[in-house]
């Protein structure tokens, strides 16, 4: 009888085990291959077809470093916006970094302020400001001399940034 | 399908005669009307420089959806432990329904009870409509994205409750789970950077987010639709074992 009860445990916990597999790859299957129907106002959350064809054309390795603060209520857009952008091209990957448990990196980066974002690429570098931490109304790339580029919290800033950013590797030296 | 109706019917008869449901209504639609009117007036105030209807929404759904999870083993710790309290529950396992009817016509008699007293929030857009009127396709994915986290949450304290034959237990315990599950990424500073992410694909909050800005994505569905069916599994399972373990 104790037998049975325990045969009956273990196809209990394998059956759940199974089902928690399954059940995990076709979640993480949508989340690689994710559709997305953006029912707010303007459709600011979705990458636009401009932005998609510029990340598109990437070739090279980018990597985007953001500086947030774990506790910001912000933080989920920006997570999202990031995970958009290098779910679209493999080629980019991001980070996101709490200033306040990696101040040494913070440091290292010279990053002094919230949602500050450092784009690398081919051993090149450019920093600029998240469009949730836009300033004075407007977003600004300080890669391409602090010009006001994107409305803010606009979803499709990042990819914009990243072109002009990219754009600003072969033009200067930074 | 007609014992199926039957028990669905019994079901919200013994929800909507008991008190309890009435009461928790009541509570839930004040605190919900508070945080309507206080969110309303913070953006009318301060405004913010952004689209106070979109933001309203987003801010106000959030604010109901934390007086909903604290609603929710109020209404589902009855549904298995009364009735192995009280023995009807022999009565319903000899009955000629299988497992899963019972399941479906419990779960679904709880979604109804939400799903009238969520209902009832569509009167503050409704008032806002009246005065301005607003897209309201933002108001469509919140409402789905509610649905889908309530029915993960309801199949989560259906399962423990039918575990125990104490009501309060089973309460206090899908409490305990439906906060953690809600809060688990919120203090991702206690969290090493290697799982940050798993915590945040498990974490509710972090799903549900996105419909509240009107963002509706397939993985956000799957991830409650998963939950759902895993809790309902656990469920079977656990009504299943009485017949091996030779328990209620």
């Amino acid at each position: 009888m104790r037998g049975l009860v325990a045969a009956r445990w273990l196809q209990t916990v394998l059956g759940a085990l199974g089902l928690i597999t399954l059940l995990a790859g076709i979640t993480a299957s949508f989340y690689l291959h994710n559709a997305r129907f953006d029912l707010g106002p303007g459709n600011r959350f979705t990458l636009s077809d401009h932005a998609l064809s510029v990340l598109r054309e990437i070739r090279e390795p980018v990597r985007i470093t953001s500086f947030i603060r774990t506790e910001d209520a912000r933080n989920p857009v920006l997570k999202d916006l990031l995970w958009q952008v290098s779910n679209e091209n493999p080629q980019i990957s991001y980070t996101l970094v709490d200033v306040n448990r990696n101040p040494a990196l913070a440091t290292q980066y010279g990053v002094d302020t919230y949602g500050a974002t450092v784009v690398e690429s081919g051993g090149k570098r450019a920093d600029f400001t998240l469009p949730v931490e836009s300033q004075n109304g407007s977003t600004r790339c300080r890669a391409t001399g602090n010009v006001p580029w994107t409305r803010p919290t606009d979803s499709r800033a990042v990819p914009e940034c990243v072109k002009r950013c990219r754009t600003s590797f072969t033009t200067s030296s930074l | 399908m007609r014992r199926f109706t039957a028990l669905l019917s019994k079901e919200l008869r013994a929800l909507f005669a008991a008190p309890l449901v009435w009461f928790v209504g009541a509570v839930f639609l004040a605190l919900a009307g508070y945080y309507f009117y206080t969110d309303l007036n913070a953006f009318i105030t301060f405004g913010f420089g952004e689209s106070i209807v979109e933001h309203l929404w987003q801010r106000l759904f959030n604010d109901v959806v934390r007086i909903v999870i604290t609603i929710i083993p109020l209404i589902t710790m009855r549904v298995y432990s009364e009735e192995k309290n009280l023995g009807t529950i022999e009565l319903l396992y000899t009955a000629p329904l299988r497992d899963f009817e019972i399941l479906s016509a419990k779960y679904l008699a709880c979604m109804l009870v939400f799903v009238v007293i969520i209902g009832a929030t569509a009167l503050y857009p409704a008032l806002i409509y009246r005065l301005e009127p607003f897209d309201v396709s933002q108001l469509v994915a919140i409402y789905l994205g509610m649905l889908l986290l309530i029915s993960a949450m309801v199949t989560i304290g259906v399962f423990i409750s039918s575990l125990t034959e104490t009501q309060l237990i089973a309460a206090v315990f899908s409490y305990g789970a439906v906060l953690l599950l809600w809060n688990l990424s919120w203090n991702e500073a206690a969290v090493p950077n290697s799982v940050v992410g798993i915590v945040s694909q498990l974490c509710a909050y972090d799903h549900f987010e996105p419909f509240a800005r009107g963002v509706i994505d397939v993985k956000d569905v799957a991830y409650f639709v998963s939950i759902t069916i895993f809790a309902g599994f656990l469920t079977m399972r656990s009504m299943e074992s009485r017949q091996w373990r030779g328990r209620r």
